[in-house]
């Protein structure tokens, strides 16, 4: 496929914005590659019920034992 | 071969965790941020909480879009500006980037584990709140 831009003359005014976050690029000017992942993790059981427990601390898949 | 980029006027308030504001050319950025959220119906939290190791999430690679045909593009600048009078932003966070100016290459990337934790043991949701009878108005 051959795919021609013509870019004339960009003039913007004001630019207000609240917030850029999480990996975000605001650009401006030319660019010839951009890929932008997102990544969510929220399932059900993200959501649990009963005393506040801390998060687990120690890597692997392993469930940490909780220190006596 | 890119643009001149021409901004009168910048106003950033807030610059955090990992973030950049960057004029100039470059050749490729590639943000990258993680986060553990956690949100608990009595705010406490301990300093050391949570291991990215733990969740599968921040390892397994990011699906890619997949490109099956060949495109060849040509860009033909008939101006070589790219011309804004002014930028205002309140707050810029989590490994972002406010660019002005040529990038070849953006990669960006972010990914956010969720978990709510309510101390309420009812497996079945309140009603949402209405208007108290009279009664209850009678007894205060």
């Amino acid at each position: 496929m051959n795919y021609t831009v013509v870019n004339k003359g960009i003039n913007v005014g004001d630019i207000k914005i609240i917030a850029i976050a999480s990996s975000t690029v605001f650009l401006v000017g030319d660019t010839q590659i951009i890929t932008a992942s997102s990544l969510f993790d929220t399932p059900p059981e993200a959501i649990t019920r009963g005393p506040l427990v801390p998060l687990e601390i120690g890597g692997g898949v392993t469930p940490a034992v909780a220190p006596i | 071969m890119a643009r001149i980029s021409v901004v009168h006027d910048l106003q950033v308030n807030v610059l955090l965790l990992s973030s950049t504001v960057s004029v100039g050319d470059s050749a490729s950025i590639a943000p990258i941020s993680q986060s553990i959220a956690v949100q608990r119906e009595v705010p406490a939290f301990l300093a050391d909480e949570g291991d990215f190791a733990r969740y599968p999430i921040f390892s397994r690679p990011a699906p890619q879009p997949i490109v099956k045909e060949k495109v060849r593009m040509s860009v033909i600048n008939a101006s070589p500006f790219i011309q804004v009078n002014g930028i205002r932003v309140l707050a810029i966070s989590a490994a972002s980037v406010l660019k002005i100016g040529f990038c070849g290459i953006v990669d960006a990337e972010t990914r956010i584990k969720h978990f709510r934790q309510l101390i309420s043991s009812d497996t079945d949701p309140e009603p949402p709140t209405t208007p108290k009878p009279a009664a209850d108005a009678a007894v205060t």
